[in-house]
């Protein structure tokens, strides 16, 4: 864990977080978003002073179960909808953006 | 045209007074009428509605309505999915997007035989406090179109307030339906989290979002809460208590001491402390209580929800969600940055990049297992408080309804205006709004905090206020 101290944010710490964020900034936007950033951190960073905090218990957590029942029931509707708002489609051969590099 | 209520149009409908189509009609009208200058609609759906209200005639015309919100004309916040129609949530990347599926609310509405009159404006993504971050444009406050009507939910109140149509469902993350009925004059509920199903909300902030009810009264409040609210198996964060608690008669209701700020403008705090007295004469019994963890709560609350944002808003890669208008011949990574930085607003992209850093490596412990950790402190507070009164009381919001572009440029200015809400949602608790005075004009609305699952509660003291309130 780095040490709580007070953090500059430059223009390189945005960029850097930017990627993280799969956000991508005009180089005229970088600046001013710094400045805000540094404001909103500022902002945030009063956690940082305080000592005294609660036990998080998982016994806290309601004993439900993570399955969930889906519906039952026609789709077919759903599955159109769906489809339709592929960029480019013949029938059922859908087409999207090539995601594998060279 | 009348400013009906749900229990007014039922009333109406019964006697054949009026029906289901006329009404939709007028609505629609004065929504043509009057939306240009409020921007209260997105959109509005009037071959649904009409559709609707047509099966709903027919039902009353029998005699036998499905339930008090049949052919009754609601909005809907637009990150609320309807089957077939559009959701935007206020964002340029989900302009094209038409929703697959209901949301449950939705189907329970539809079950209900409600009418869906449009979809309302909202801040991007709900993420705001006064539905500027729209990327459509800002919705103007119908008490006075030069000040906001508040956010996220916005369009919403402001259409309710203006008579656009009878009732409305939003959602509140951090106060984003408590905060547009105050600033609108209207009654709004964040209900108990886990009480009303998420399914078919768009995500913000998993652990804090709650879809509600914004009305005219709490009658009405009430009647679509009982709608909405109930088990959905498709949800599994739902918490739902196996007994309800039960009811006491005499009320004892806490006030925080941490939530009267000097900071608040002296007309919410005249318009406050006329309402305790109004209150004590009436035979209430007060008693000043303490909160220690409340002046953290917006910190903790901004780490948080951003963290859960950077989480789910990272499925927008203009892929997924609504048919894009941007050819980019360039390679996926590069058109996924480049998406997303085109088409997510300014507040949005803040999020992300606040919930990206506090969730990096080296300061994941020092930011967002330490705002966990604080918030059960928050938690505890208000546990704790609710062993000693059975409700507590404390402002909205710390103004008066701001001007348009008062607050817009200065993104902490703007979080403060969630100073006295967001501290309930990371309690998980049940928060009713109520309009209490318009000094100058301008609303100034309460809130009534509950513990778990005491909506009732609220409901009850809810009604008796606005009775005594409409006599004074």
């Amino acid at each position: 864990m780095k040490k709580e101290q007070s953090l500059n944010i430059d223009l390189n710490l945005v960029k850097k977080i930017a990627k993280l964020a799969r956000l991508e900034f005009k180089e005229e936007e970088l600046s001013n978003f710094a400045l805000e950033f540094q404001q909103i951190l500022s902002f945030v960073s009063q956690i940082l002073r305080e000592s005294s905090v609660g036990h998080f218990t998982i016994s806290r957590v309601q004993p439900f179960s993570n399955l969930r029942e889906d519906e039952e029931g026609d789709s077919s509707t759903e599955r159109e909808l769906l489809l339709e708002q592929f960029l480019e489609r013949e029938g059922d051969y859908l087409k999207i953006r090539k995601i594998l590099e060279k | 045209m009348e400013n009906y209520t749900i229990l007014d149009l039922y009333s109406l409908y019964q006697k054949k007074e009026v029906s289901p189509v006329e009404v939709v009609e007028l609505y629609l009208q004065k929504i043509e009428a009057e939306n240009p200058k409020l921007f209260c609609y997105l959109f509005t759906t009037p071959e649904l509605a009409l559709e609707q209200a047509r099966l709903s005639e027919k039902r009353w015309a029998c005699e036998n309505p499905l339930s008090f919100l049949d052919g009754i004309p609601l909005s809907i916040k637009d990150n609320i999915l309807i089957k077939g129609v559009r959701c935007t949530a206020g964002s340029k990347m989900l302009e094209n997007y038409v929703a697959s599926y209901d949301a449950t609310v939705i189907s329970k509405l539809k079950k209900a035989g409600a009418v869906f009159l449009g979809k309302t404006n909202l801040d991007e993504f709900a993420m705001g406090s006064s539905t500027e971050n729209s990327a459509f444009g800002p919705t103007r406050n119908p008490l006075d179109p030069e000040r906001v009507p508040g956010g996220s939910s916005g369009g919403s109140a402001a259409a309710v307030s203006a008579n656009l149509c009878v009732a409305s469902l939003g959602s509140d993350t951090g106060g984003s339906i408590r905060l547009p009925a105050a600033f609108c004059g209207v009654v709004g509920l964040k209900p108990t989290y886990g009480s009303v199903s998420r399914y078919g909300l768009i995500a913000m902030a998993s652990s804090l979002d709650q879809i509600g009810p914004i009305t005219k009264t709490v009658s009405d409040a009430r009647i679509l809460f009982e709608v909405i609210s109930g088990k959905d198996t498709r949800d599994f964060s739902q918490v739902l208590p196996e007994e309800m608690p039960e009811e006491k008669e005499k009320i004892v209701i806490g006030v925080p001491k941490e939530y009267f700020l000097s900071e608040m403008e002296e007309e919410v705090i005249g318009a406050i402390q006329d309402f305790l007295e109004l209150m004590t004469e009436k035979g209430y019994e007060f008693q000043e209580i303490s909160l220690p963890s409340l002046p953290l709560s917006l910190p903790v609350y901004y780490v948080i929800v951003a963290s859960e944002i950077s989480s789910n808003l990272a499925r927008y890669d203009d892929l997924r969600y609504g048919k894009k208008k941007v050819k980019v011949e360039r390679d996926f990574w590069e058109y996924y940055f480049q998406s997303r930085g085109e088409f997510l607003g300014k507040e949005v992209k803040r999020r992300i990049m606040l919930g990206t850093f506090v969730l990096s490596t080296g300061y994941y412990e020092a930011y967002y297992k330490k705002a966990v950790l604080l918030r059960e402190n928050i938690r505890e507070d208000f546990l704790r408080a609710f062993k000693k009164v059975d409700l507590i009381l404390a402002p909205v919001s710390p103004s008066l309804p701001f001007k348009l572009g008062e607050k817009i440029t200065d993104p902490v200015k703007m979080y403060l205006s969630d100073i006295f809400t967001v501290s309930v949602n990371l309690a998980g608790l049940p928060a009713l709004s109520i309009p209490i005075a318009f000094p100058k004009g301008l609303p100034v609305g309460i809130q009534f905090i509950a513990p778990p699952f005491k909506e009732a509660t609220l409901f009850k003291i809810g009604e008796k206020v606005e009775a005594f309130l409409s006599q004074r």
